[in-house]
């Protein structure tokens, strides 16, 4: 049984299968992710029994240790499936993490969701933008048991095995207060669209509790020009925001409140969220050495049994002359 | 006119060639080195930069190659139509200015793309001994080349150093991309040709050792991998916005 399952024969349509079910993957996202796993787990099967009844595998240290960090890499990729995570969050400055608003975009059948277990608190953050609003440099504070770190573009926050990357998704959020004339006074933000992406409608709607549906409009008061060198940083706006409703408007700049029909609003402050990918996959160190590993195995196989082509051979038109 | 004498006017002919490719070289690089010095980065991040350093390092290969082994010369007339449709791309694609991303910041960038220049490179000295061979039966002598046993032999070994630095680049690859984007795999474009062109040689390989397949078939395979690689080198970047979708 092993020998039929380690045949080469089973190998080339192992990898035939590998190629069409990544093609039909690639073409027809919507796919069951097992349509992917099972010609996969059908080539480690064959690879794994050949390394068993084959002994031409194991003829050669690098040949031999090359094929198993190959199978290492396949179930490690397979396993880190099962164990994943990857979502999105967006934390608002000098706001706790909080797993609750978490979005999870995919999860593996066998993890364990351990985000309660994350705190951190979010800090200020800036991006330089080129010329021509190309976005370069992220520096995002956060605040974690660890102390202070800066996060951004190819440096994650990692805590308890989840890496949060920040994304190109941030934007400002309205810190207001809003204390009915009745009932318990409460304090929260207002995330307003992804900035500069939507630099054109900073605004959203929101309802306080026993208080009037309300358009709430951020005016950055900075004026910006998108095709000079600049940078995002929230702590240089100079905010102010017009709240909207049925037969009212207002502005309040920062620490100032007003009255609406039910109770009155204090505009706190603009802060700035930063939005996040949150991925979680304990197999990556492992898969990444294992990985090295083959190279460095078949290159050892092929330095010390495959040379180049010979220096010197005779031509066709040599040999015929 | 005799052997010897037609043997001796190729060889003229081929020196100055080499020359010619040398001196073709020695620009595209000085231009590539005036582009990075006035954008503060290499040229990786769009079609014209891209079919530039490749032009480049598939020229520097191939050139190196054929100055440490005197044989694969003869294959001169095979390989250069492909560096010149490179060049004539190149030559027409817009030349407009790239921005750097800060994900670019990073050792495994580096080691990403040694890894792909030298698998492209390696990959097209294994495709000049297969488009031999096919030649070869269909009926061009091609008489400055060795024999048919030797160009296979040199084919395979070709391909096993290119399959090495293939996955060195899917390697690093992958590194880079888990910090660059928060995920090592992503089926994106790039990424699933690339790995497809990676299945292409293995299968070929294994084709080769495991089944022994005919000299006609090996080359046909090798031809179908460089397809693959060329695809996912220059196919890919023309048509979506970046090398990788999540450059962006």
């Amino acid at each position: 049984m092993t020998k039929v399952l380690a045949s080469p024969r089973l190998t080339l349509i192992g990898l035939i299968w590998v190629g069409i079910a990544v093609i039909a993957h690639y073409q027809l996202p919507g796919l069951p992710s097992w349509q992917l796993a099972l010609p996969f787990a059908a080539l480690a099967s064959n690879l794994a029994a050949a390394l068993l009844v084959k002994p031409a595998l194991r003829a050669s240290a690098g040949l031999f240790v090359f094929h198993v960090s190959l199978l290492g890499v396949m179930l490690l990729a397979g396993w880190g499936r099962l164990k994943h995570f990857d979502g999105r969050v967006e934390v608002v400055e000098g706001q706790a993490f909080s797993d609750a608003r978490a979005e999870i975009t995919r999860y593996g059948a066998w993890h364990r969701n351990r985000l309660n277990e994350i705190e951190f608190i979010q800090g200020p953050y800036t991006i330089d933008y080129r010329p021509g609003l190309k976005r370069s440099h992220t520096r995002s504070e956060v605040y974690s048991d660890d102390g202070r770190a800066v996060v951004g573009d190819i440096d994650p926050l990692v805590l308890s095995g989840y890496r949060f990357y920040t994304t190109h998704n941030k934007g400002f959020a309205l810190v207001v207060t809003w204390m009915p004339a009745a009932g318990q006074t409460e304090t929260g933000a207002i995330h307003l669209p992804s900035f500069p992406m939507n630099d054109w409608r900073q605004e959203s709607t929101w309802k306080p509790s026993g208080g009037p549906n309300l358009k709430w409009v951020l005016d950055p008061g900075i004026k910006l020009d998108f095709q000079q060198a600049w940078k995002l940083d929230s702590r240089q706006l100079k905010p102010v925001l017009k709240i909207q409703g049925k037969d009212q408007a207002i502005e309040l700049k920062p620490g100032q409140s007003a009255s609406v029909p039910g109770g009155s609003i204090r505009f706190e402050a603009v802060r700035g969220w930063m939005g996040y990918r949150i991925f979680y996959d304990p197999t990556l160190p492992w898969l990444l050495a294992c990985a090295i590993v083959s190279v460095l195995a078949l290159a050892w196989h092929l330095l010390g049994r495959l040379t180049l082509p010979k220096l010197s051979v005779k031509l066709a038109h040599e040999r015929a002359a | 006119m005799g052997a010897g004498a037609v043997s001796a006017f190729h060889v003229s002919l081929r020196r100055h060639v080499f020359l010619l490719l040398a001196i073709g070289l020695a620009l595209v690089m000085a231009a590539i080195a005036v582009r990075w010095t006035r954008l503060d980065h290499g040229p990786f991040f769009n079609m014209y930069e891209i079919l530039t350093s490749n032009l480049f390092s598939l020229g520097a290969i191939y050139g190196i190659a054929c100055w440490r082994w005197v044989w694969l010369r003869g294959s001169v007339s095979l390989v250069l139509p492909l560096l010149a449709v490179l060049a004539t791309w190149a030559f027409v694609a817009s030349p407009v200015d790239s921005h750097a991303l800060p994900t670019y910041e990073t050792l495994w960038l580096w080691v990403h793309l040694a890894m792909g220049k030298l698998f492209l490179g390696i990959l097209l000295l294994s495709l000049a001994c297969a488009m031999a061979l096919i030649a070869r039966s269909a009926g061009i002598k091609l008489a400055d080349l060795p024999e048919d046993t030797f160009l296979e032999s040199a084919m395979w070994r070709f391909l096993i150093w290119a399959l090495v630095f293939e996955t060195g680049m899917l390697v690093a690859g992958a590194a880079w991309a888990q910090d660059a984007w928060g995920r090592y795999w992503d089926w994106d474009p790039l990424e699933t040709w690339a790995f497809l062109t990676w299945l292409s040689a293995v299968a070929a390989l294994h084709a080769r050792f495991a089944m022994r397949i005919s000299d006609r078939l090996g080359a046909i395979m090798v031809i179908g991998v460089f397809v693959l690689a060329f695809l996912t080198f220059f196919g890919v970047p023309f048509i979506s916005q970046a090398p990788h979708k999540g450059a962006l």
